[in-house]
């Protein structure tokens, strides 16, 4: 039997880098993208460098992995900006801009390319990857956390438009993980953070990748359109 | 491409979606045959299965892939989408064509 194929971009740290080897260590072949070099070098691991918010490096990406393997059984939207932000009366705009280029526009172009793939093999999973910023309503976060509200709208209005072709469309929102990014943040936003969750603690990747996981089984064909919110009751 | 050869290949998809049952059995698609709109052939999932499959009989030994964009069809008003074969077959001939 051939080995599922999952795509995931942001794989070069990260959520994305660690969905990569949790999906390699359960047999997948595994296809990530980022914009910079990936150190990962495992057999059934293909990486490209693919900046999600130009469309036509995606097409160019998605459309070689799809030839390649003659399908695609699961994406992960993992590519994602995160940065320290200010309250929105003092944040710049480009700040916003860059939230919704790489969160939003880059969300976009990988569903929508992955998406004719999916519907032509009449199956297929969507997981895309979301924040506790979007139902805590974080103060600091309303570039980001916008940008990731319409990654989670984008991702349900997809799951109504491509169920009858058997695709399912699911948000995976983590609790806050220690990526280097959120290492990045500080000690105290992190412990703030974490009082902000209902379930007081940091999540590995490894349980990030458990619900992306449940998403992308063959089993949850009847699960789309809904989002796990994770050390969170919403 | 011409816009002949145009709708040939689209003539060739839809009998190719009809066999895999991803498009309801029907006429022979000819230029005035409508994809999207009032009495199309295709429901909104068969439509986009028929793109993607036109995306890719076009970029076919192409190095250089090209993609359809609907809005670049003058005559397809995405406010009240409504496309023909021939219409399609027109934007694909002109997409291929050199200095376009």
């Amino acid at each position: 039997m051939t080995p599922p194929v999952l795509l995931v971009s942001g794989a070069s740290r990260g959520i994305g880098l660690g969905i990569a080897h949790y999906f390699l260590d359960r047999g997948f072949i595994v296809c990530g993208c980022s914009r910079s070099e990936s150190a990962l070098a495992r057999p059934d691991y293909d990486h490209a460098l693919v900046d999600v918010s130009d469309e036509k490096a995606v097409r160019l990406w998605v459309q070689s992995v799809a030839r390649r393997f003659a399908r695609i059984d699961v994406a992960v939207c993992s590519a994602g900006l995160v940065k320290s932000a200010l309250l929105l009366a003092v944040t710049p705009t480009a700040i916003l801009d860059e939230f919704l280029a790489t969160n939003v526009r880059g969300t976009f172009n990988v569903c929508r390319e992955v998406s004719k793939v999916m519907v032509r093999q009449r199956s297929g999973r969507i997981i895309t990857v979301s924040s506790l910023a979007v139902p805590l309503h974080l103060k600091g976060a309303a570039a980001y956390a916008g940008s990731k509200a319409a990654v989670e709208e984008m991702t349900r209005v997809l799951a109504r438009e491509l169920a009858p072709a058997g695709v399912t469309c699911n948000i995976v929102s983590p609790a806050l993980v220690m990526t280097d990014a959120a290492h990045a943040m500080g000690p105290e936003w992190a412990d703030w953070l974490v009082q902000q969750q209902t379930i007081h603690r940091t999540v590995t990747v490894e349980e990030v990748c458990n619900v992306i996981a449940f998403f992308a089984a063959p089993e949850s064909a009847a699960v789309t359109g809904q989002t796990v919110n994770m050390c969170h009751v919403g | 491409m011409t816009r002949d050869s145009a709708v040939m290949m689209m003539a060739d998809i839809i009998e190719g979606l009809r066999r895999s049952d991803m498009a309801a059995a029907g006429d022979p698609l000819t230029e005035h045959t409508v994809l999207i709109g009032a009495g199309a052939i295709l429901d909104s999932i068969g439509f986009v299965t028929f793109v993607a499959e036109v995306e890719d009989a076009l970029n076919r030994d192409r190095a250089e892939p090209v993609e359809l964009i609907l809005t670049e069809i003058w005559e397809f008003n995405s406010e009240n989408p409504s496309l023909t074969a021939g219409i399609l077959a027109d934007y694909c001939a002109r997409l291929l064509t050199p200095d376009s």
